[in-house]
């Protein structure tokens, strides 16, 4: 036995193991195929039933605004964007966190992630649907929405390849598309599991047919393992850009509030910052319902929380540099429009953001609540509610008092605005619990691959 | 670089009350309709719309299948020779509004009339029009007319009537008819004919707004029956005493034209009148005012007065002074009347007084002494005869309701007026019980149609013939348009039917015209007026003596008030957007916002700041009004509106609301129950304010659409500031004499930003278009001349077919007119100064809308027209967005859907119809642009400048609006834009509008320049 | 996913949908006997196209100028007579449909010596009308990038059906259209308002 062997099982010995208790492969698979298997506990039934009520509230006021225009929001003169652009940033952001997760956090070989990464991506994919959604209906003429692609016509006419929106559609149709495509060929192993041990001829077909004939030969793992590094490797950059593309919707615009080069980082950090939140709402209760604290650990959350302190941190850092560049460039329409959403008819939107997004990730500078499971979850749903409120002022605050004062106006939401926004999150966690009912949503295979079993020498500690 | 401080005039400006005050006062003021964070159901299903809803599924499920629908062709079986299909016709005809006329060019499309425009030629009008004037066009498809003749709420056919309508017969005892005041000569005859026919008859002519009190206050002191017109293009001063002969006055175009030549600037050296005003309420004149001082309608005895002897001290000694105990004005205010005097008397022969027309007529004829002394008279002040006008007369109305109440009016004949609207709270007893027959010829079903047993239907004036009198004496041939879309008939053919004769309504002016050659005839249609009566009721009224006119001096005397009283006053004024009332179905008019106050749809009862203190009154409380009229106790009820630069304890009221009509089609986004408030019950017939009012608080609240303080948005200290400091740099001003020490002082504001002058010079990111070539459009605004009047922006509705949205629309904020006219108040609370800025799509030459459109809908064309192709846009709004001068307006319903198949007939068929989802804005008459250009083509020739003029800027009658190419250097724009004080909007933002803004200006007498700044110039106690 | 674009983008597209498109009329008036046998002008019946934006289809008069004194036993004639008398208009049926927000001009394409057979077809061999082109924007725009190939001559008419392009007439048109400052508008505006 060489030295450098000796030291690789010392690092074995001194870290926390990923995953408490004694798990080995076959309970792993054991414990997460069951889920999938066994019929769903109450708590899955009544939550399924309650989002996808909320998803056909969210039908229903689609249906009526495409008949009737998007007169039944708030809009009005000064404020042409509502909630739907509100609701559609939100919704980007809360994406980030998946891929992030997977894709960055495997390039930098950070172990801990393969507990949370599947549901991590998945969370990702729906976000994306769900933001996808808003500004497909949020245009006053849907059915010519088609303009906006660059598809041969009689019209000879190309899309203004100028506009932010245009630069919108192909960086989230693209990040989706590899979103999705990541987490799928991720799924692939698990899937041949479930297909393996499926026990209804129906099962045995669909898990065969979306596992792609997978045998887990060596050739395959190799490929695979090739796949997912691409993958990987490109969708890291996305995780960047997604967001940056969205601010400039923004940022290119000439609207005090909206005209600012720090969009971009910004918008960034609090895509993660929100991201995270989210992954932590979601697997709090779900580790609890599915009792996988062994597998979902302590350990997980306490390096999430990190995280968002950091992102967190980064947004409030953004908010004061906001204030300073608009009181140092000495433009008065700038400096006001951020005074204004400090002091003006839409400061209390404001201070929500602060606290929520600012002052209360600041907790997880301790160590006891950044370990305390009812902490971590309410803090994570400020941080959501914090980030909503984030775009709704940037959005809002600033479109209802620019240059002219004369055409100054106050923005009020109507029923319908509320409804689409509750509604969406009912499609978010339909999908969920759908994806948590059907499909393993932890990645069998990588935890496997993090059990001390899974290191050749494992044996030769004792 | 100059500095901005050597400018002396920069003033805080303010946008309304509730910019101007700290929140805490306004909190007071102000509903704040929506707290932060609350939720309003903006619309609800209605009954209607599941129908359609229901409809429309069908509908499409029929079309499945279909390839295309099959459209049809109807050609003319005759073709008419005049009518080319495709090319619009122009008549000139006249109409006619009181005592005065206007003659008008109606363009015509395969004889449907769509647009008015002003007849060049016609004194009255000289080639622009009123917001009415324009408007007017509506009327004529108005869906709610009355469409048939009734009898007993039966439906009559008109032959049916024309046969068997025999109501008068013997001397006409008995009889009474009741009519507005005319100036039709056909009309006249046929009265004349009349009241010898049935010699018992009584004829009664009333006006809402009527110019008696002049009249018989001139014919007092001149012994002639004349009314008075101002050519304020020969005046140097000028005094207005509650007249607005700027805004809603008989004469206004004439006024308007006349006196935006003598204000308008082009150079240094460019003399420029100054207009001191003196009202009670608050009206364009008043906005336009250098000097404007408020006073309550109970002291104008006194203010005359006391100018008066003032006058006669300065140097008018043949003025017999009026012996005043004690003044009631303050120190400031007498060092005004002293200036004003002085300024006067400077200015002999080449000022003038103008004095509101609802004044007593004592006052009219003093200030008709004072004209004629200060040597204005036939000068700047040239009278005119009325011999040949029907004219309201006051008391045989009086009268007339006294033998109505008495049950001595058996058959009672109302023309066009809405009787019961006027007068029904002057009955003892229900009309019906007072009157047997009742014979009522109008327009609408409304409460007068009610109890008549005859309802005759009246064609709309481009529906029949005719003839009109100016008040100059200008006549002309009222020609229609069109043939009547309903069973109407015109009140001469009503007049030939009572006379028991059926003539049609062009042999009635035929045979009027007899005297002229068929020739002359003709050509007075073609040319809309009869050139020779030009100013052919114009008398000149030789030098009164003062001496004889001793009563007038003594009856002033005895109506001064010895102290400052502060009872409560109630002040009547006409509508700024239904006139007198007739206007009350015409919805153009009605969302247009009321010029000063803002607010659409209906009237309020407007209080000054202090008032709404003492009183603890905000915005849209629901205050009672209580008045004792000769005994019998009135009230009314109506929303309290705040607005600064108005005496206190007075309560403006607007007449004219509050008229109930029965209509035929509702429609969806139109609310038809707002109606405002009908004011005249709590008014004394004939006077125009009513002392000693009672008012009460109620608990109710009534929102109110006003579109420029959207939501009684409440406005925290910091906004206020914040306004104050950007609005000298929007609407960029100066003392006409500083202007003269530093002519380019509106570069001070971006110099002060280290902006190039030359905003060429300003990098841009994007290659910027090719402009060489012309033509290259472009747009100057001169706001030294704006008076905000509406018209621009009316014109631009019918020319560009822009939907009414109804209240409801308005209160969210979605108005779409494509004009918006700001109004900022500027400096103190109790006595601002006014700016007004009409701001349509600017046409940025880097338009920061055009390269956010992700589907191009919006572009630029190489004559650096913005232009929106509406069948592209797709409805991101993010154009609006992006736009820094919100001038773009969303079609957030399809407001269009339910619009009546006989007002779509009102729509111009160059300009597409919006449908909802998409954006639209002002297109600098993109239509008339290609017209233009492809005629040209045509006839292959060049474009010269004025063969392209847009709708605002014709209908302007103060010439504020060029338009043209800036490319030729001598076009009209050009010129403008190459004036000192022209300036662009939000210049620091590199958008190159190519619509500019010439400074205002404020010509204030040195000696009261300093006043101007400081606070409570009247005291109120 | 291509095939899916492919599929609308053409067969969606005037060129599919509208080419072709040969409604029965009211009357069979024959075009090819009018104007083509009889060698009538275009413009004795389309009076206004010189003037107006609108070609207009003619009145009942214009048909019975002849039809009082020829066809008199043509049957087929029996409704123009009809609507002759009751003095009810005929009721054709468009062929050449341009959307409502689509604002397009004759007499200018006329006036700059663009032949009536351009966009109509030859007209002067159709029994019953036929749309021969796609009249889509891109279409339009095609003429208006290069209007050489359509712009006639001065001296040939532009209702001249069988008339075809000599050698070089682009080069010649060129100058033509240099010297007449023929600028055919690519701008929104000018079609759209």
């Amino acid at each position: 036995m060489t030295d450098t062997t000796a030291n690789k099982l010392q690092t074995y010995v001194d870290e926390a193991p990923l995953v408490e208790g004694d798990h080995n492969f076959s309970t792993i698979t054991d414990k997460i195929c069951s889920i999938v298997e066994s019929k769903p506990p109450r708590g899955w039934l009544i939550a399924f039933l309650f989002s996808f009520s909320l998803l056909l509230i969210l039908q229903g006021s689609i249906g009526y605004l495409i008949w009737e225009g998007t007169g039944i929001w708030g809009l009005n003169n000064p404020v042409g964007w509502g909630f739907a652009i509100v609701n559609f940033v939100f919704w980007v952001g809360i994406g980030h966190a998946g891929t992030l997760i997977s894709a960055v956090l495997y390039l930098f070989r950070q172990k801990w992630r393969t507990a949370i990464n599947r549901f991590a991506e998945a969370m990702t994919i729906f976000a994306v649907i769900c933001a996808l959604v808003f500004p497909g209906i949020h245009i006053g003429r849907v059915w010519v929405a088609y303009f906006m692609f660059p598809i041969p016509n009689q019209m000879g006419m190309w899309p203004n390849f100028r506009s932010p929106l245009l630069w919108d559609i192909f960086a989230v149709g693209t990040y989706f598309a590899v979103s999705l495509l990541f987490w799928y060929v991720g799924l692939i192993p698990d899937l041949a599991t479930l297909r393996d041990r499926a026990k209804s001829k129906v099962k045995r077909l669909v898990y065969g047919i979306l596992s792609m004939g997978w045998r887990s030969s060596h050739r395959h793992w190799q490929n695979y393992e090739l796949a997912y590094l691409m993958l990987a490797g490109l969708s890291t950059p996305l995780v960047l850009s997604v967001h940056s593309i969205v601010s400039t919707d923004f940022a290119v615009s000439l609207l005090p509030g909206w005209h600012t080069t720090i969009f971009p980082p910004y918008f960034v950090a609090g895509a993660i910052f929100s991201g995270f939140a989210m992954v932590m709402t979601l697997a709090i209760p779900a580790r609890k319902i599915y009792g996988l604290e062994s597998i979902i650990t302590i350990g997980h959350l306490d390096k999430m929380a990190k995280i968002m302190l950091v992102t967190g941190s980064m947004v409030g850092y953004a908010y004061a540099m906001e204030f300073f560049i608009a009181w140092y460039s000495g433009n008065t329409y700038e400096s006001f429009a951020f005074v204004n959403r400090a002091v003006g008819p839409y400061a209390w939107a404001y201070w929500i953001m602060i606290s929520c997004n600012v002052i209360i990730p600041q907790l997880f500078w301790s160590k006891t609540l950044r370990t305390s499971v009812p902490v971590l979850f309410i803090a994570s749903i400020f941080a959501n509610i914090g980030m909503w409120f984030e775009r709704f002022v940037i959005v809002i605050s600033s479109l209802s008092r620019d240059y002219l004062p004369s055409s100054w106006d106050y923005y009020t939401p109507s029923i319908w605005d509320i409804l689409m926004l509750i509604g969406s999150f009912g499609l978010f966690f339909t999908f969920f619990l759908l994806f948590l009912r059907f499909l393993p949503m932890i990645a069998m295979f990588e935890i496997k691959g993090i059990l001390p079993e899974a290191d050749p020498h494992h044996e030769e500690v004792h | 670089m100059p500095q901005i401080k050597n400018n002396k005039t920069e003033k805080t400006y303010w946008r309304s009350l509730q910019d101007k005050m700290d929140s805490k006062e306004i909190e007071s003021f102000i509903v704040n309709e929506f707290p932060a964070g609350t939720i309003e159901v903006s619309e609800t299903m209605t009954r209607k719309k599941f129908l359609s809803l229901m409809g429309a599924s069908m509908a499409m499920a029929g079309l499945v299948g279909c390839r295309k629908p099959i459209q049809k062709i109807l050609p003319y079986v005759n073709a008419p020779e005049d009518i080319i299909p495709g090319i619009s016709n122009y008549y000139a005809t006249t109409m006619s509004m009181g005592l005065n006329s206007f003659g008008i060019i109606v363009e015509s499309h395969e004889g449907r009339p769509t647009h008015i425009e002003g007849n060049q030629d016609h004194p009255a009008s000289k080639g622009s029009v009123t917001s009415y004037v324009q408007a007017s066009i509506l009327d004529l498809y108005d869906p709610d007319r009355l469409k048939s003749p009734m009898h007993n709420s039966k439906s009559v056919s008109l032959t049916n009537l024309k046969n068997n309508f025999t109501p008068l017969t013997g001397d006409g005892s008995g009889v009474a008819v009741l009519s507005g005041s005319f100036n039709s000569p056909t009309t006249k005859r046929l009265y004349d004919k009349f009241n010898k026919k049935f010699s018992k008859s009584t004829w009664t002519t009333f006006d809402l707004k009527s110019q008696e009190n002049q009249i018989s206050g001139l014919a007092y002191s001149t012994k002639k029956e004349v009314l008075p017109i101002y050519h304020f293009d020969k005046s140097n001063i000028i005094l207005s005493i509650e007249s607005d002969f700027l805004g809603n006055d008989q004469n206004s175009i004439h006024n308007q034209k006349t006196f935006s030549k003598s204000r308008k600037i082009k150079t240094k050296k460019d003399k420029m009148n100054r207009l001191y005003c003196v009202e009670s309420t608050l009206t364009n004149t008043g906005m336009m005012a250098d000097h404007r001082y408020k006073i309550r309608p109970d002291e104008v005895y006194n203010f005359i007065a006391e100018l008066n002897n003032t006058l006669a001290q300065n140097g008018l000694y043949k003025l017999k002074k009026i012996n005043i105990k004690k003044s009631i004005f303050d120190k400031k205010y007498q060092k005004f009347i002293k200036v004003l005097a002085r300024d006067l008397i400077k200015n002999k022969s080449k000022s003038i007084i103008a004095i509101g027309d609802e004044l007593p007529s004592e006052l009219h004829s003093l200030v008709f002494i004072l004209n004629q002394e200060l040597k204005n008279n036939n000068n700047s002040v040239t009278y005119h005869s009325t011999d040949d006008f029907v004219k309201s007369d006051l008391e045989s109305t009086k009268k007339l309701i006294e033998k109505i109440n008495s049950g001595n009016v058996d058959d009672l004949f109302i023309l066009d007026v809405d009787f019961i609207h006027l007068f029904s709270h002057l009955l003892n007893d229900k009309i019906t019980n007072l009157v047997k027959n009742i014979y009522y010829f109008g327009s609408h079903k409304d409460l007068t149609s009610k109890i008549s047993t005859w309802m005759i239907p009246k064609s709309h004036y481009l529906e029949a013939w005719g003839d009109a009198k100016s008040i100059d004496g200008t006549t002309s041939i009222v020609q229609p348009l069109i043939s009547p879309l309903y069973n109407s008939i015109s009140i001469n053919e009503f007049l030939s039917l009572l006379l028991g004769n059926d003539i049609s309504d062009y042999d009635l002016v035929k045979e009027t015209w007899s005297s002229k050659s068929s020739l002359v005839f003709k050509k007075t249609i073609h040319d809309g007026y009869l050139k020779s009566s030009i100013s052919s009721n114009s008398v000149s009224i030789p030098r009164v003596s003062v001496e004889s006119q001793q009563n007038i001096f003594s009856t002033i005397e005895e109506h001064l008030s010895n102290k400052k009283t502060n009872n409560l006053i109630a002040r009547f004024t006409i509508s700024n957007q239904l006139y007198d009332g007739r206007y009350t179905n015409n919805y153009w008019l009605r969302e247009a916002p009321d010029t000063i106050t803002k607010i659409s749809w209906e009237n309020v009862a407007l209080i000054s700041i202090k008032t709404a203190k003492d009183y603890s009154l905000k915005n849209s409380d629901i205050i009672e009004l209580k008045s004792k009229i000769n005994g019998k106790e009135f009230k009314i009820e109506a929303p309290v509106w705040v607005l600064p630069g108005l005496p206190n304890d007075t309560i403006i009221l607007e007449m004219g609301y509050g008229r109930e009509l029965e209509r035929d089609v509702d429609r969806n986004y139109i609310d038809e129950d707002i109606l405002g408030v009908n004011v005249l019950p709590i008014k004394e017939i004939g006077s125009y304010y009513s002392n000693n009012i009672l008012l009460s608080k109620t608990q109710k609240i009534h929102k109110v659409a006003c579109t420029q303080d959207h939501h009684g948005l409440d406005l925290e200290k910091l906004a206020a500031n914040e306004i104050e400091g950007r609005l000298p740099e929007i609407i960029r001003e100066s003392n006409i004499e500083d202007y003269r020490l530093n002519d380019d002082f509106v570069l001070d504001y971006d110099r002060k930003k280290h902006i190039p002058d030359n905003d060429s010079d300003l990098p841009s990111m994007y290659p910027s278009h090719d402009y060489s070539k012309g033509p290259q459009w472009g747009m100057n605004i001169d706001l030294n001349v704006c008076t905000g009047c509406n018209a621009c922006s009316i014109a631009c509705q019918s020319e560009n077919n822009i939907p009414v949205v109804g209240k409801q629309q308005v209160m969210d904020g979605r108005e779409m007119s494509w004009i918006r006219m700001d109004r900022y108040f500027k400096g103190d609370v109790e006595n601002p100064e006014f700016a007004l800025q009409p701001v349509a799509c600017l046409h940025c030459e880097n338009a920061p809308c055009e390269q956010v459109c992700p589907v191009a809908a919006t572009t630029h064309d190489k004559e650096g027209l913005n232009g929106m192709a509406y069948n592209r846009c797709i409805g991101t709004r993010y154009c609006a967005n992006n736009c820094p001068y919100k001038v773009r307006r969303f079609n957030f319903y399809n407001y269009t859907y339910d619009t009546p198949e006989v007002v779509q007939m009102a729509n111009n068929p160059d300009v597409s119809i919006r449908f909802r989802g998409v954006m639209e804005k002002c297109t600098f008459c993109v239509q008339r642009i290609s017209e233009a250009k492809i005629t040209a083509k045509n006839e292959k020739r060049e474009l010269a400048d004025g063969d392209v003029k847009v709708a605002c800027q014709t209908a302007c009658a103060m010439d504020a609006i060029t338009f043209g190419d800036i490319i030729d250097k001598n076009s009209k724009v050009s010129q403008a834009k190459s004036l000192n004080h022209d300036y662009s909007l939000l210049k620091e933002l590199n958008t190159k509008p190519r619509t500019t803004y010439l400074a205002k200006f404020r010509n204030p007498h040195p000696d009261l320049v300093k006043d101007n700044n400081n606070k409570e110039i009247i005291e109120h106690h | 996913m291509g095939s899916v674009v492919f599929f609308f983008s053409y067969f969606g597209s005037p060129k599919f949908t509208d080419v072709g498109y040969r409604p029965d009329q009211p009357v069979d008036y024959s075009h090819k006997l009018h104007a083509g046998e009889l060698g009538m002008d275009c413009r004795y019946c389309h009076t206004s196209v010189e003037k107006s934006q609108e070609a207009i289809i003619p009145p009942t008069q214009t048909c019975m100028n002849c039809h009082k004194i020829v066809g008199l036993e043509n049957e087929k004639l029996d409704l123009v007579r009809a609507s002759w008398e009751s003095g009810k208009p005929i009721e054709w049926v468009r062929v050449h449909m341009l959307p409502d927000y689509a604002y397009f001009n004759h007499s200018v394409h006329v006036n700059a010596n663009v032949g009536c057979a351009s966009c109509h077809g030859r007209i002067d061999e159709m029994e019953k009308v036929m749309q021969v082109e796609p009249l889509s924007m891109s279409w339009c725009l095609d003429c208006h990038r290069n209007p050489e190939k359509h712009i006639r001559p001065d001296n040939i008419n532009v209702t001249q059906m069988d008339w075809v392009p000599s050698e070089g007439h682009e080069e010649i048109m060129n100058k033509f259209i240099e010297q007449h400052k023929i600028s055919p508008p690519e701008d929104c505006t000018a079609c759209h308002r």
